[in-house]
């Protein structure tokens, strides 16, 4: 048997992040992860930045809060790692939350916390209701990198989403590139697009949000050649706007999401597109992630690698058992509404719902808090400031399910989300007796 | 940085050793073990813990060279099939890790990552424990790839394949559907090509890209040759294109891999004409020695489909009418997975799956074989114990060849082959072959030096039962897994080659 020529058996060497080219930074002020924009961090200029996005590095850079709190004193960072330590190991019930402006590799982390303590994990924010998976599960999805949209679809249909509230520059970089040949876009829904990419670009008016529904039924019947029923008259005047469009493109996108509790829009949505896809290049752009979560993707992905579902498990076990069923999905909302959580392990930002309804129902002595800064009326309870996303070191993932890696920024005095949950991981390990080894496979 | 603890030494005592690589073939003998390594019997053998091996069948740990486990279309599996306890056609990463360990594998790569993916799937291999493992990347689906190798520039291939191993961490490369991303690309959909239609735009045949990579990937001397998932996948009549895909390689190395998948007789829309090409192919493959396969055996049940040729699963998709999720179609390193159930009375499925089983029993050397179900296209990794009693149990599989669909059974030569594997072949097929075929010197044997990733089973003339509970795993000497029950979870290495130029 012939050796092979230079082979090393290396154990979690790192994979050098490729990063953001020089000068810029990678902007986390949405789902967007713009990587063209540069900032000028002395003078205060941005280039290629939106309002939003210049707005959170100014935000930023103002901000000022202590590196450690202990029920609203400033502490040493040592002893609030240990008093959080502490207070999450003697909790009955602890939920670990946030995780949507965390890096993968700080997901992971908050991920082996939660499995320490036998804790309920779940990512903040509205998504976390919904999980991806069962609409997956039932109807499947054809999607493609927003780069396959910017280089190649000459039709963009804008089915009841304008990206410029969520992704403000994501028709900028994504659909106002012109191609070799015309683009043309259509807006379908109750208002037009705040600013529309193309100079041939039409709106298609709906009276109602759910109108596009039936607009997906009429459509799809009209491109499968099967009977439709009877709608309104402007519908009929869209769909067949749409099929005309249509027949003449050779690759078409939509971009989606807008808020659809039940799943219809989206479902009407991935039946059109799938039985285009059997004669012509096309696909879905869904942009379904809240704006203030930069890597609620990377969040889902982790989590549905360790726990089976997106929503995170109700019982964080290693080897993803004791996962939510999805028959059962469990969010941060719905567990801290039901009364059931003690203490709260909160990872990065949360949306002002939860972090009110926190407020409410939760002993403050049990609110963990690790984030850039300390959010407004946070008191007892312990806090450890973390960098900023953009100044981490580590992976994100784009809805799209391109990698963005950060390479680090100008600001390494504070520690990073990752450190920080590592040191409150060991913590526990050290004071955690021992249970027996092993479980069942 | 502080070092490790020695792990322990310890001898098993007495077992029924099966160490095909040393030609010992049911041998009762001792196996002494230091510091995670198998060793030759010390002088000194004081401080060697005994352990009690007789009557125990021992075997090195399991190497599957051929799975999905990690990465973009894997996860998109999770979401498809989701499962409360994590135990479904897609587990989880960690109950990946621990169900592979208890059925007594100890390696694991999975086959078929995009080059742009790389680092998404070494964070999640992260948390795989106990197993070693690594990643083929599809890198010679790469546009660049594509376009050095039809310029001819070998210098340039060899540059842009070794940064991709280089920059992703990746054992070996895979090609999947050889530049037929492009047709789609291009507007020929459902265009299914040949090995010799020119790509759009290009001089370049998926032939001459196949020779072309091939020949790279030896100069690189990466240990794993070119692993070849060949055009199309999954369709009638594809028996002829994976014997022109072994001609390709006439004289040279490379993997064919999932070729139950490829070796289908017949065409147009006349079922009837469906079959097997097997006969004609192992006939061909058995004459070829730098060839290696692996089967992708399909087993009746659920399971999640899921490749990286998006073209192949969108026209399965269409067919069958599942949800499909796809994602990046015409992209390299697209991805395509939908659910499917193999069924026993579905002509199709019984045809792969008498197609599958024909594939083993006609190979005349098993040492270029590794066992596979291509996890979970064709069944999921637990079911290898079940493919292991199908091959090594002749009564047992006619029973099972009696309940499939009659035509098959009538036009099937499967039920002609008598051969039973012995348990030293399914130790070849199962852990020395997959490791030699994979170029891991240090694995899939008991001489010293190897890993002391060690297996012991309970005799059982019920093979399914013998190979499903091992009686004990050892991952580097560490004692992982017990009747099923996991005891310990290392980490387990990552792999990565490192190319050399010449």
């Amino acid at each position: 048997m012939s050796e092979p020529r230079s082979v090393s058996l290396s154990t979690h060497a790192p994979i050098a992040p490729a990063g953001p080219p020089a000068g810029a930074t990678v902007c986390t002020a949405c789902a967007l992860l713009c990587d063209d924009g540069v900032v000028h961090r002395v003078e205060g200029r941005f280039e290629r930045l939106c309002g939003r996005g210049a707005d959170a590095f100014r935000r930023a850079a103002a901000a000022t809060c202590p590196a450690a709190t202990i029920d609203g004193r400033p502490a040493a960072v040592a002893a609030a790692i240990a008093t959080a330590a502490g207070r999450l190991g003697g909790a009955r019930r602890v939920l670990v939350t946030g995780l949507n402006d965390v890096t993968i590799e700080g997901v992971t982390a908050a991920c082996d916390v939660a499995e320490t303590l036998g804790a309920a994990l779940s990512p903040a924010g509205e998504n976390a209701r919904h999980p991806g998976g069962p609409t997956i599960a039932r109807w499947g999805e054809i999607t493609a990198a927003w780069e396959e949209l910017r280089d190649r679809a000459d039709l963009v249909i804008f089915w009841g989403h304008d990206p410029a509230g969520s992704q403000p520059r994501f028709v900028e970089r994504f659909v106002a590139p012109p191609l070799p040949h015309p683009r043309r876009t259509i807006a379908v829904g109750t208002t037009p697009l705040c600013d529309p990419p193309s100079s041939d670009h039409a709106h298609l008016l709906l009276d109602d949000d759910d109108d596009d529904v039936d607009l997906a039924r009429l459509l799809l019947a009209s491109i499968l050649d099967r009977p439709r029923g009877t709608v309104s008259p402007r519908l009929e005047v869209a769909a067949a706007a749409l099929r005309e469009a249509i027949d003449t493109a050779r690759c078409v996108a939509f971009v989606t999401g807008r808020p659809d509790p039940h799943g219809l829009s989206r479902c009407g949505v991935i039946e059109i597109v799938r039985a285009l896809s059997r004669r012509l290049p096309a696909f879905e752009i869904p942009l379904d992630a809240p704006p203030l979560a930069p890597n609620a993707a990377g969040a889902a992905l982790a989590l549905t690698w360790r726990y089976g579902t997106a929503a995170g498990a109700l019982r964080a076990v290693a080897g993803g058992a004791a996962t939510i069923p999805p028959s059962r999905p469990v969010d941060a909302l719905g567990l801290v509404t039901a009364g059931g959580v003690d203490a709260i392990l909160v990872v990065g930002r949360l949306p002002p719902r939860l972090d009110d309804l926190i407020r409410g129902q939760i002993d403050p002595r049990g609110v963990i808090r690790i984030a850039p800064a300390i959010p407004d009326g946070a008191g007892d309870g312990v806090f450890l400031r973390c960098r900023e996303l953009f100044d981490e070191t580590g992976t994100l993932l784009r809805a799209d399910g391109r990698t963005v890696e950060l390479a680090g920024g100008a600001d390494d005095s504070l520690p990073s989300a990752v450190a920080l949950l590592a040191a409150i991981h060991q913590q526990l390990v050290a004071t955690t007796a021992p249970g027996p080894e092993g479980g069942t496979a | 940085m502080i070092p490790a603890p020695p792990r322990p030494r310890f001898v098993l005592r007495g077992g029924t050793i099966h160490d095909p690589l040393h030609d010992r073939d049911g041998v009762v003998d001792d196996l002494w073990i230091d510091d995670g390594t198998i060793v030759p019997r010390p002088a000194i053998t004081a401080g060697f813990a005994v352990v009690d091996a007789s009557g125990l069948v021992v075997m090195p740990g399991g190497v599957d060279l051929h799975s999905h486990i990690a990465g973009p279309k894997v996860n998109l599996g999770r979401q498809m099939t989701p499962s409360g306890q994590g135990h479904g056609a897609v587990p989880t990463i960690g109950a990946t890790g621990c169900l592979y360990a208890a059925l007594g594998y100890t390696t694991v790569f999975d086959a078929a990552i995009a080059t742009g993916a790389a680092r998404l799937a070494h964070l999640e291999l992260e948390d795989l424990p106990i197993l070693d493992k690594g990643i083929y990347l599809l890198a010679g689906d790469d546009r660049r790839v594509i376009e050095a190798a039809a310029r001819g520039d070998d210098g340039a291939l060899q540059r842009l394949i070794a940064s991709a191993i280089d920059a992703g961490r990746g054992w070996a490369v895979k090609v999947a559907n050889p530049g037929g991303n492009l047709f789609w690309r291009y507007g020929r959909r459902g265009d299914h090509h040949d090995l010799d239609t020119p790509l759009p735009g290009l001089t370049l045949s998926p032939r001459g890209l196949l020779d072309r990579l091939a020949t790279v990937i030896d100069a690189l001397g990466l240990p794993h040759p070119l692993h070849v998932h060949t055009a199309n996948l999954g369709l009638p009549g594809n028996w002829r294109t994976l014997e022109e895909t072994m001609r390709t390689f006439e004289g040279r190395r490379a993997h064919l891999a999932h070729v139950q998948f490829h070796s289908y007789t017949g065409g147009g829309l006349d079922e009837d004409s469906f079959g097997s090409g097997v006969e004609q192919l192992a006939d061909r493959f058995n004459g070829q020695p730098g060839l290696t396969l692996d089967v992708g055996q399909v087993l009746f049940g659920d399971t999640v489909a899921m490749t990286g040729d998006s073209e192949a699963a969108a026209h399965l998709a269409h067919a069958t009418g599942v949800p499909w999720a796809c994602h990046d179609q015409h992209l390299a390193g697209g991805c395509g997975v939908m659910p499917i159930r193999y069924r026993e009375k579905s002509l199709i499925h019984a045809w792969q799956w008498a197609i599958g089983l024909e594939w083993y029993l006609r190979l005349a050397d098993p040492w270029r074989a590794a066992l596979s179900t291509d996890h979970p296209n064709g069944a999921h990794f637990l079911a290898y114990p079940l493919l292991m009693k199908l091959l090594g149990d002749e009564p047992f599989r006619r029973e099972a060849f009696a309940r499939i669909h009659p035509a098959v059974r009538n036009r099937s030569p499967l039920g002609g082959l008598t051969r039973e594997y012995s348990l030293q072949e399914l130790c070849i097929i199962t852990r020395a072959a997959p490791a030699r075929i994979a170029g891991l010197p240090h694995k899939g044997h008991l001489g010293p030096g190897a890993d002391a990733d060690v297996v012991l089973y309970r005799p059982d003339a019920d093979l399914a039962r013998m190979f499903a509970v091992p009686a004990r795993v050892y991952k580097g000497g560490e004692l992982v897994a017990e009747d099923g029950e996991i005891r310990a979870r290392p980490r387990g290495a990552v792999m990565a080659a490192l190319p050399t130029p010449t």
